[in-house]
């Protein structure tokens, strides 16, 4: 039965070519009975046709020939010969079924020669018949087993497998070779199932063997459709954002450090540009302002650069309708998402009427002005009928709140007529455009914080001024005392240098805060004070510090000298004197020899040389007789005559004396001895000196030059006790500057 | 032609239905929700009205949506300001609250003697046509500015664009 179905079965499947093609080769019947077919074939002449029969099984093979390459083996050709004769009572069934098929190919071979030769159409159906079943009866048995044993191995899955699988394979790439396009289809409607399976089971391992695949993929969609990677990636972006944000923070913030730092440092970048241009301007009149400011409303000064850093822009501007809400006119700045100008409009009007019903007591009328949000303010301008409203951001300046009101003064002046703002009934077109022209003037040039680029640092000028002046006034002050001081200190020095004895050293004068201090060394006390008094006396009026030492110098000899050389030659210009002045190392002793015309003169020079630093004294070998001022005309007692050879020794020389230096004058003192009355002396005195006098005139000498005195005593150098001529003696002194 | 713009107000107790009206009008939408109106809500709808001459007008309706009224809280008239229509609801549940609604629309004519007034019965589909055609004839209205009275719902859309487009005719050939 299995066979009868097998056989009804359209499609050849690999049983039946089994069945069919492994008889038709090695059909195992009589030798004889073959011949005598090919014979009979040859006689039909239908040999060339013959072959058809035996290729079509071929053929139907060929198509599944894969899986039946391996089946042939199984049934090797000895078998037919092994069990021919073993199912003859089984195949003695068959032969009355198996004749059609036979039969309805035939026909069309037989056809031919059955028309040529019924005899041998006749012959041949014999023959046929004989081969047939003797084919059936061998054969049956053989391919009973061999299907039974073909059934068992279907059934068998591990069998099967075993069996397929080395084809499997290769069928496969054969395939994929041939179709990929097909394969891709089939294995397509399953892929997906497959995964979701396979992720089932092992999600691990799936989720390995789509990784690598993965990233490329997604780099790959994301050239071709970023649209959609982005679209799919977006909802999931920010949660996974803040999942990594909970997870690791620091990562997160490196990660995005260079862009937000970017952004920021960009952002920032311009605001602290601004900034500076601020900080720049600290010194103009306005950055003085600023101070000001900060200080009047006590907010910080970085605040107040902050708000003038973000610059002051108007965003969009509205002409509303007071009563209705409804907007007039607009205009907004282009590229900034519109502003819905109807919504805000009515909003601003009905926040305006609730703030009058709620907060504003019926006798006093006051507007809402502004609305300040964190980075933008709505600033209003309200007049009878309608309102502008604009939307600012940045701190306004107090000059757009003018311009603000200039504005609206200019719409509802000029341009009210018939009363088109007023009874505003919602069409624009009532309105002329004109108004709208104001509005974008606001919205384009609202007057900022005038900004005049290259800031003229005014403030810093005038301040820098205020500064300079404080400092130059107590500088020119003090330079001005300085130069006073300087002065005094000149002057006193000069002074001090006059002084012959003082001339040779050093001084340091200082004058400061009114005193005037003295330093410098000098040998003795004597010249300290002398020195101190003639400083006092050029500036009396400053406080005197004397800060000279007197200091006792070792005597350096080269020093005494060449001082003892200038002493003298300062010395032998003076009137009347002529000296040579020595040093004696020994007993550091100044020697001075020679003509002094007069005591006081002598006693100057003295001085002046024991004040050379080292010179503990000085001597005097002084030979004045042969100077005539220090003559002496001697009287006889009682007498006032001049002796002849008095007036010859004495008085023409000093006559002689007094022509050669016309500035000298004498003072002429007649003396007495101590006998006598005191009256009559005076007298005598007075007579000598007069006597005197009229000698010296007479030479032609004026009387102006001459004074005339007398004096009872004896002179100064002659003591009491000393003869009385001596004291009868008229000398004389001589008066110094009498010159002009 | 030029858009125009009108306002025009919801007025009537709380609760009456008006925020609810607005949002069926502008939004499609109704939800079962009460939430109470603070102070005032304004809505835009854009309308293209059409004459009988076939004139067109396209008309900018500005609503505004204000706070219901209750016996402590009257409307506050500067809301009214300006308005050139007024939409006056009332509750067909509550009758105290079309027992208001003359007054509302005295109060509304008094500030604006030219605008022009509409009024909902509203929340109609929570009572049968019988009840509501004893209503209308009970609480019959009668104003120089009246549009029309309404029996409208939000709930189900009935009326609700019919009354604010008749208000919005008035007001444009008014």
């Amino acid at each position: 039965m299995p066979i009868s179905s097998q056989n009804s079965v359209p499609r050849p499947d690999l049983s039946q070519a089994e069945v069919q093609s492994n008889p038709t080769p090695s059909s195992p019947q009589g030798l004889d009975s073959l011949e005598g077919l090919v014979d009979l074939l040859d006689d039909l002449n239908i040999v060339e046709e013959s072959p058809p029969p035996s290729p079509p099984p071929q053929e139907n093979a060929a198509n599944p020939s894969p899986p039946r390459r391996p089946l042939p083996p199984p049934p090797p050709p000895k078998k037919p010969g092994q069990t021919t004769s073993s199912k003859s009572s089984k195949g003695a069934e068959r032969p009355s079924k198996p004749p059609p098929p036979p039969k309805t190919t035939i026909p069309p071979q037989g056809s031919a020669p059955r028309s040529e030769s019924p005899e041998t159409g006749e012959k041949l159906r014999e023959l046929l018949l004989d081969l047939l079943d003797a084919d059936a009866t061998t054969v049956s048995q053989e391919v009973a087993d061999k299907l039974h044993h073909l059934e068992a191995e279907l059934h068998n899955p591990q069998r099967l497998a075993q069996v397929l699988e080395p084809m499997f394979l290769m069928l496969l790439q054969h395939k994929i070779r041939q179709s990929p396009q097909a394969v891709g289809e089939m294995l397509g409607q399953i892929m997906d199932v497959a995964i979701a399976q396979g992720t089932k089971q092992d999600k691990i391992a799936m989720s390995r063997a789509l990784a690598e695949a993965l990233t490329l993929a997604l780099s790959q969609q994301t050239g071709n459709a970023p649209q959609e990677v982005g679209q799919a990636l977006g909802p999931a972006m920010g949660r996974a954002i803040s999942e990594q944000v909970r997870l690791e923070k620091d990562a997160m913030v490196d990660a995005l450090y260079p862009v937000i730092g970017h952004t920021i440092s960009k952002y920032m970048g311009e605001t602290v540009t601004r900034i500076n241009q601020q900080v720049e301007s600290a010194f103009s009149l306005q950055g003085i302002y600023r101070k000001l400011k900060s200080q009047w409303q006590g907010v910080s000064e970085a605040e107040l650069i902050l708000q003038e850093s973000l610059p002051f822009t108007v965003q969009a501007v509205f002409l509303i309708h007071k009563n209705s809400g409804l907007v007039m006119a607009e205009v907004q700045q282009s590229g900034n998402s519109a502003l819905e100008g109807d919504m805000l409009a009515g909003m601003l009007t009905a926040m305006r009427s609730f703030a009058s019903e709620c907060t504003i007591q019926p006798e006093n009328t006051s507007e809402l002005t502004e609305i300040d949000y964190e980075n933008f303010q709505i600033v209003m301008e309200v007049a009878g009928y309608c309102y502008i409203a604009a939307v600012t951001q940045g701190d306004p300046p107090t000059r757009f709140y003018d311009q603000l009101e200039d504005t609206l003064s200019a719409i509802t002046l000029n341009y009210n007529d018939d009363r088109v703002i007023q009874d505003y009934q919602g069409d624009p077109s009532t309105l002329p455009p004109a108004i709208e022209e104001l509005l974008r003037e606001l919205l384009e040039h609202p007057v900022t914080v005038p900004q005049k680029r290259p800031h003229f640092p005014t403030g810093l000028f005038v301040l820098g001024g205020v500064v300079s002046l404080l400092i130059l006034l107590p500088v020119g002050m003090v330079w001005h005392r300085q130069q006073v001081a300087h002065r005094q200190e000149e002057e006193v020095l000069a002074a001090l240098e006059q002084t012959p004895e003082l001339a040779v050293y050093d001084f340091q004068a200082e004058v400061q805060g009114g005193k005037l201090e003295l330093t410098g060394k000098v040998p003795n006390a004597q010249l300290k004070e002398q020195a101190a008094e003639i400083a006092q006396e050029t500036h009396p009026t400053l406080e005197f510090n004397n800060q000279l030492l007197a200091v006792q110098v070792p005597p350096n000899r080269g020093a005494i000298l060449a001082e003892m050389e200038r002493l003298q030659q300062v010395f032998n210009e003076m009137t009347g004197v002529e000296i040579t002045a020595n040093y004696e190392p020994r007993e550091n002793r100044v020697i001075v020899e020679g003509k002094v015309m007069a005591q006081p003169l002598a006693r100057q020079i003295a001085q002046g040389f024991e004040q050379i630093p080292g010179v503990q004294s000085v001597l005097f070998t002084l030979n004045n007789q042969e100077f005539p001022t220090e003559a002496r005309i001697y009287f006889d007692t009682n007498s006032a005559d001049i002796a002849a050879q008095e007036r010859e020794n004495k008085i023409l020389p000093l006559v002689e004396f007094l022509q050669e230096n016309p500035q000298v004058g004498l003072q002429v003192i007649g003396h007495t001895d101590r006998s006598g009355e005191e009256e009559y002396n005076e007298n005598l005195a007075v007579r000598r000196a007069q006597a005197v006098q009229r000698a010296i005139e007479q030479e032609g000498i004026s009387r102006d030059r001459l004074q005339g005195e007398g004096m009872t005593q004896s002179p100064p150098t002659i003591p009491a006790e000393s003869p009385f001529w001596l004291s009868r003696v008229v000398r004389f002194e001589v008066i110094q500057g009498t010159d002009e | 032609m030029a858009v125009i713009s009108k306002k025009i107000c919801m007025v009537g107790d709380f609760g009456v239905g008006k925020t609810s009206l607005i949002r069926r009008f502008v939004e499609r939408q109704f939800s079962d929700r009460y939430l109470s109106t603070v102070g005032v809500k304004i809505s835009r709808k854009m309308l293209e009205l059409q004459d009988a001459q076939q004139q067109s007008q396209e008309m900018k309706l500005m609503i505004w949506d204000i706070e219901g009224q209750t016996k402590f809280k009257a409307i506050a008239p500067s809301y009214l300001q300006g308005a050139n229509g007024v939409l006056v609801v009332g509750d067909v549940t509550r009758q105290e609250t079309l027992e208001h609604l003359e007054e509302q629309i005295h109060k509304f004519t008094e500030i604006n003697p030219q605008g022009a007034v509409a009024v909902a019965f509203n929340k109609a589909d929570l009572l049968d046509s019988e009840e509501m055609a004893y209503l209308q004839t009970h609480f019959q209205l009668s104003h120089p500015a009246l549009v029309g009275t309404f029996s409208t719902s939000a709930k189900t859309g009935k009326n609700v664009d019919p009354i604010f487009e008749q208000l919005a005719y008035q007001i444009w050939h008014h």
